[in-house]
């Protein structure tokens, strides 16, 4: 227990939730700001906050999978691929409350489905698989880069003449796209799994 | 002076090689180009989509280069290395902004290259109109502020959340919030007149836009002299001239905000669209194909779907003979009667079907988008007439029931998947309508198209009247 809690400590775990926190009040914000002057007041205009809330909350995730030991830390004795789960799984999953909690309070006049939360639960484990695995190949502290990069450009870019996405565009699809499920749980398991057996990169002597 | 300009030239290569923008160039370059081109049409060439597809692409470009400077603003405290650094012969003012420059310009190096390389496919492939340079200069200053802003940020709060806190909140405030001026009924020259508005303009080549980027660059400029100074006087220099810099920063980007918006006051409320004078080009076959010079490219294609489109229709009495392309702008003018209108944007995109049923819908309704109200009005008299069912008070189409039938075997015939077309299964009996129609023996079609097809392009024939 005592090596789980200087393990959440060494990952500055109270500073992630704090950040979490952070990122569910400025994308309600945000939204609530794009809502009220846009000219949507449907699903559709919560997109942005489905796609950016995910991947701050999944960059805070990413963010904080970094060791700070290094080399040192591989040399416990006890396995550390439990409670590497443990932080990531219970960061994910404040992530996901915080979020969902801020989607219930967009007032889409009246109208209420689990669409959006069903999206929001897609992207948050599509792009926390995103940043992990990237914090696995660059490094926890760039890890938000690829994530950043792949999730906001179909925002406003890809949308087809006929209102749909392209398949590719995954974090764009309607909640009950099963296509899009299977590539956000395929990132998430890959990146859960390589963080949790090998930890982030180690970065103390390389580009940090 | 010179012994110091190359003291800060060498220091300067060093920043440059010991930046993370070194080894993540290929990826900021990947960016822009990602961010750009997924708003372009592979092989269509159009500077206006260009240019503003090259500012836009800071939207991603900035995000990344904001987090990344801010990565980087932090990294000497992470390290202890402040202290040594502190003992160079360099002021802390020279050192810092050095320092900032070692990883903006890795950024402005990767929005220069592809602005270059996008440049020179436009300017090879484009059939009409120039490059607007504006939108280059403010996706540029666009980018310098944005890493400023996250130097200064970094300066501040070196924590290992705010780079990517930082970078998703730039890619949300571009995304989501800078969306435009808004208005009650939004002009949409109004959209891009924001000066912090690095989106793409929600016109086209048919409609004028409102060009503010002297605006634009007085604001980026304000923006990234503010967040200069803010990172300077975090480190100690707090005398009169780090003050005034504020000051005169904070001055420029009021500067730019104020004249921005008075320069889009006068296109608040309801100011009648402003248009582009074209000569549109044209091509002849079974129907004269127009499109704008800007689309050139794609007339062979466009005249190929059409003629298919339209040939069952050939030498018919009413049937138009003229199909022009139309711009959102452009399509709220007043239309002719005997044209049929299309847009390219769903051939840009490579969904020939949907041009198809526009083309289709176009040469079937005549005036479709004349007036709604008075459209709402008969297709829901006609459809109660047929038994169909009306859903909600504010539904309709714009196809009559009969129109429908005509409109399903002609976009058949064009393979369309049928039942695509809108009305289709609103009328009870429309499918068999529509399969005895295409059934009809070929003359017989013939002769009832060329006493009847004007009267049904005006919506005056009905579903008795049809063989």
């Amino acid at each position: 227990m005592r090596l789980a809690g200087l393990y959440l400590r060494s990952r500055r775990f109270g500073g992630a939730v704090s950040t979490l926190v952070l990122v569910a009040l400025l994308s309600w914000a945000g939204t609530q700001y794009s809502l009220s002057h846009g000219n949507r007041v449907d699903e559709g205009a919560l997109l942005p906050f489905l796609a950016l809330g995910a991947i701050g909350a999944a960059s805070v995730v990413g963010a904080g999978s970094g060791s700070p030991f290094g080399e040192a830390e591989r040399t416990v004795s006890c396995p550390l691929s439990p409670i590497r789960f443990g932080h990531l799984g219970a960061l994910l999953l404040l992530a996901t409350l915080f979020l969902s909690a801020v989607l219930l309070t967009f007032d889409l006049h009246g109208v209420r489905s689990s669409a959006p939360t069903f999206m929001l639960l897609r992207n948050l484990a599509g792009f926390g698989g995103l940043a992990l695995l990237t914090a696995r190949v660059i490094g926890a502290r760039l890890s938000w880069m690829l994530s950043l990069a792949f999730g906001i450009a179909p925002i406003f870019g890809t949308l087809r003449p006929d209102g749909t996405f392209p398949a590719w565009a995954w974090q764009m699809q309607p909640g009950d796209d099963g296509l899009s499920w299977v590539i956000a749980f395929t990132l998430l398991l890959a990146g859960l799994a390589l963080i949790c057996l090998f930890g982030a990169r180690d970065t103390s002597n390389g580009v940090d | 002076m010179s012994a110091a300009f190359a003291s800060a030239r060498s220091l300067l290569r060093l920043e440059l090689r010991r930046s993370i923008g070194l080894l993540l160039f290929p990826m900021l370059l990947a960016a822009a180009w990602y961010g750009a081109s997924i708003q372009l049409h592979p092989g269509i060439y159009v500077w206006l989509d260009t240019s503003s597809a090259v500012r836009a692409s800071v939207t991603l470009l900035g995000a990344l280069a904001g987090g990344l400077s801010a990565w980087m603003a932090g990294r000497s405290h992470r390290h202890g290395m402040e202290e040594m650094l502190s003992i160079t012969p360099h002021s802390s003012v020279a050192r810092d902004l050095l320092a900032w420059a070692g990883t903006a310009l890795w950024g402005i190096a990767a929005y220069v290259l592809f602005v270059a390389a996008i440049s020179v496919l436009t300017w090879r492939n484009a059939t009409w109109g120039g490059p607007l340079p504006g939108y280059f200069l403010v996706g540029l200053l666009a980018l310098v502020a944005y890493s400023a802003f996250g130097w200064a940020v970094g300066c501040w709060v070196s924590g290992r959340f705010t780079a990517p806190l930082l970078a998703v909140g730039i890619a949300f405030w571009e995304t989501s919030l800078s969306g435009g001026i808004s208005t009650t009924k939004p002009n949409p020259e109004l959209l891009s007149a924001a000066p912090w508005s690095l989106m793409p303009p929600n016109t086209d080549v048919f409609q004028k836009i409102l060009q503010v980027t002297a605006q634009q660059s007085l604001w980026f400029l304000g923006l990234g002299g503010v967040a200069l100074t803010v990172a300077v006087l975090k480190n100690g220099r707090r005398n009169m001239l780090a003050w005034a810099s504020l000051l005169g920063a904070v001055a420029m980007a009021t500067a730019g905000l104020l004249s921005s918006l008075a320069a889009a006051a006068p296109l608040v409320g309801p100011v009648p669209v402003r248009l582009v004078p074209f000569e549109p080009v044209c091509k002849k076959g079974k129907i004269t194909v127009c499109v704008h010079p800007a689309y050139a490219k794609l007339l062979p294609k466009t005249a190929g779907i059409v003629d298919q489109v339209a040939e069952p229709l050939e030498g018919i009495p009413g049937a138009p003979t003229r199909a022009v392309q139309i711009g959102g702008a452009y399509g709220l003018s007043k239309r002719a009667g005997d044209v049929a209108y299309f847009h390219l944007d769903g051939l840009e995109s490579g969904d020939e079907g949907t041009f198809k049923q526009e083309v289709v819908m176009s040469l079937v309704i005549n005036d479709r988008n004349a007036t709604y109200k008075t459209q709402a009005r008969r297709s829901t008299e006609d459809l109660r007439r047929c038994g169909g069912s009306v859903v909600g008070k504010d539904y309709y189409t714009l196809v009559l029931s009969t129109q429908a039938v005509v409109q399903e075997w002609l976009a058949e015939r064009a393979g369309v998947p049928y039942g695509n077309m809108y009305l289709t299964g609103a009328c009870p009996n429309t499918n068999k309508l529509v399969k005895r129609f295409a059934n009809l023996d070929p003359a017989k079609r013939k002769v009832w198209l060329r006493k009847n097809f004007a009267d049904l392009r005006a919506g005056k024939v009905t579903l008795k009247d049809l063989p």
